[in-house]
């Protein structure tokens, strides 16, 4: 069983991720409708098996896939993949179904590299508090990569168009409307999971005097982080800066983001501060 | 196979010629209707657009050139030396390049739409004249289909490939929809309404119009549901508009200024600026603001020639998705060759099953009869569809020897015209 879960299964998301990156691939380079249609169901095949797996590991480890580096990278994967699912529902753009997915299988082969099965409970992530905490956390943390993407698309797209420049990226890339419709949906949506997860977090260290002060020390660099989005979000709303500006603010903040996740999961599985 | 062509189109002929070959929806059915039981055909459809006239026949055996030629004359009115350099067309050459000119491959302009309807209504008044066979029905569908399937599954129709509609295609680029945005028209004149028009047809219905003749611009306004504000347009209107497409024929800029800068700097979301004038109605000042995206006519004759490279790449594999469609059709045409003796066979099981059944319902139970008409008509099917399996199997192997032998086996008398009919088909389909 347990080789199941922490193996097996695994591997097959990662194959059929991998496969569907590569229908995706083709797909980017000829319109093909059966094969959009079969890389759709393929999609759908690859998140009901990871759902079950969910479900399979959290239930047997008594807790959601976090006990280290490579549960967590593979379980940001997963949600990488929802999120985009939500972000995108009624955009149809094949660009934004690879760039995604690279980001999933990149997660994933890096959570099967690292090692699924943990070398022994880290005490500090048992319990429902860290639950909540980082699976907003993860949450969040996916829809502000995801957000960083659409904001490349727009710089890019916004470079191409000032400089007559109809290559394939003019093309094949959404709207400038699209992208930007795209980024501040998965900005606000990203604001707002990282904003609950760090008033959890907080709620969950009241509960835990012994290690409140390890926990809010940790929450350091998260509240700056739900500070930097909640200006971006302002500035987003009332439009304080042009929209290419606001592009180049959330690639920029995603990046920092992704700094920001591997020196948490550095910390949290070292000790020492990154 | 029993299928051909003979046209004129934009390679073989002049406009004068073209438009001399051309073909009312009147003439074209009084057309159909001429050859319909005309001898040795079978079925016949005339596709005239304003770049080809083809007449598509599925005859008994096939024409000469000559006789081809002859009748394209007729139909057309055509003399004889305009229709010397018409293409004449057999076969699976005919049948590639119908599905060519579905796939808008043999257009003037490669991978245009109109054409997939322009084939349907050919197809439909073939149908409704009565004039066409399953052979030329079974061509003329699968052109459609392999017209809509390549579209689908290429680019060949993508990219705009006019200055209209490559302005149209900047605007989507950056705004996604179009609908709801708000248009600002600078100009009356042709440029304009054409622009006007390309954007009113993908869901623009906010306008203001401004041209230096008022009465212009009101004619313009009320056409596009629009309101006319005063010339040349201000910073408001600049700053209200998502949109600004200026042709007007003035020599100096008439948007511009350090006002009309200020506002657009203001408002703080993207403006597109379609400068369709030469000279230029637009001061370069305001483009090199943020969000601001001004474009004049040299940049989208880069566009469309851009967009015309991508689809001559588009074409190569266009042309991989009609050998395929050709290829199945021919396979199609290979097992259906049998099919009348297929038919011959089923009517002769048909009535030996009836006659045998009749004259044994006296040993059954009137209870059973029934059971003894459901038992007889699947032990017939049975039989059939081995035989028919088979039949078609040897056919498409290009073997018809049994389809001969089957006909003959079946036949009651030396007789038998139907018969006959079938034998005689079978050979020419194997001289073939």
């Amino acid at each position: 069983m347990e080789r199941l879960i922490y193996v097996v299964l695994p591997q097959i998301m990662l194959l059929a991720f991998g496969g569907l990156l590569g229908v995706w691939a083709i797909l980017l380079r000829r319109s093909d409708l059966q094969l959009e249609s079969g890389a759709r169901r393929l999609g759908r095949v690859g998140a009901a098996i990871y759902l079950v797996w969910l479900v399979a590991i959290s239930v047997l480890q008594d807790q959601l896939p976090m006990l280290n580096a490579g549960q967590l990278a593979f379980f940001l994967g997963g949600l990488v993949w929802f999120g985009q699912c939500w972000v995108q529902r009624s955009v149809d753009q094949r660009l934004f179904a690879l760039l995604p997915l690279l980001g999933v299988v990149i997660l994933m082969v890096g959570g099967v590299i690292m090692g699924l099965t943990p070398d022994g409970p880290v005490e500090k992530l048992l319990g429902w508090g860290a639950a909540v905490h980082v699976t907003l956390s993860l949450a969040g943390i996916s829809l502000l990569l995801g957000c960083g993407v659409y904001g490349a698309g727009h710089v890019i797209l916004h470079w191409n168009i000032r400089r007559r420049k109809f290559n394939a990226w003019f093309q094949r890339l959404p709207s400038l409307g699209d992208l930007d419709r795209l980024r501040r949906r998965s900005l606000v949506a990203g604001w707002a999971l990282v904003t609950v997860s760090l008033i959890s977090a907080l709620a969950w260290a009241m509960r835990q005097p012994a290690d409140r002060e390890t926990i809010v020390s940790h929450l350091h660099p998260m509240i700056l982080l739900a500070i930097i989005l909640l200006i971006l979000v302002l500035a987003d709303r009332f439009r304080w800066f042009s929209a290419n500006k606001l592009a180049i603010s959330c690639l920029v903040t995603s990046a920092l983001v992704l700094a920001l996740l591997i020196a948490s999961v550095w910390e949290i599985f070292t000790g020492r501060v990154a | 196979m029993r299928l051909e062509l003979i046209g004129l189109n934009h390679r073989t002929s002049p406009i004068e010629v073209r438009e001399r070959a051309s073909m009312s929806p009147e003439q074209i059915d009084g057309a159909l209707r001429g050859l319909s039981g005309a001898p040795n055909l079978e079925g016949a459809a005339i596709l005239s657009t304003c770049n080809r006239t083809e007449l598509y026949l599925s005859p008994e055996r096939h024409f000469t050139d000559e006789e081809l030629r002859t009748l394209y004359c007729r139909l057309t009115g055509l003399p004889d030396d305009a229709v010397s350099p018409a293409y004449v067309l057999r076969d699976n050459d005919a049948m590639q390049h119908m599905l060519r000119v579905a796939a808008g491959l043999d257009s003037q302009m490669l991978g245009e739409v109109q054409i997939i309807g322009q084939l349907k209504d050919a197809y439909a008044r073939a149908l409704e004249a009565g004039s066409t066979n399953s052979i030329l029905n079974k061509a003329l569908l699968r052109a459609i289909e392999a017209g809509k399937d390549v579209r689908n599954r290429t680019g060949i129709s993508q990219g705009a490939v006019s200055v209209a509609s490559a302005a149209v295609q900047m605007a989507q680029r950056i705004f996604g929809s179009l609908a709801g945005r708000r248009v600002l028209l600078v100009g009356a004149g042709e440029t304009a309404r054409l622009a006007a028009n390309h954007l009113s047809g993908v869901g623009v219905e906010d306008w203001r119009v401004t041209n230096r003749t008022e009465d212009n611009a009101k004619v313009v306004a009320d056409l596009l549901g629009g309101r006319v504000v005063a010339f040349p347009p201000g910073p408001d209107d600049v700053e209200w508009a998502d949109l600004v497409v200026s042709a007007t024929g003035a020599s100096e800029p008439v948007i511009g200024g350090p006002e009309v800068v200020a506002s657009v700097r203001k408002r703080r979301r993207p403006l597109l600026l379609l400068d369709l004038a030469v000279p230029r109605d637009v001061d370069p000042a305001v483009g090199k603001c943020d969000d601001v995206y001004l474009y004049t006519v040299d940049d989208f004759t880069e566009l469309v020639k851009a967009n015309l490279s991508v689809r001559e790449k588009e074409a190569r594999r266009a042309e991989q998705i009609v050998a395929k469609h050709v290829e199945e059709f021919a396979g199609w045409y290979r097992e259906n060759r049998v099919a009348p003796s297929i038919q011959q066979l089923h009517v002769v099981l048909e009535q030996l099953r009836v006659n045998e059944v009749d004259r044994n319902r006296k040993r059954f139970q009137p209870e059973d009869h029934d059971q003894l008409d459901k038992f007889s008509k699947a032990l017939i099917r049975k039989v059939e569809g081995l035989m028919a399996a088979n039949l078609r199997e040897a056919s498409r192997d290009d073997d018809l020897s049994l389809a001969q032998a089957v006909v003959r086996a079946t036949r009651r008398s030396e007789e038998d015209e139907d018969v006959q009919a079938i034998l005689d088909r079978l050979k020419q389909e194997g001289s073939h």
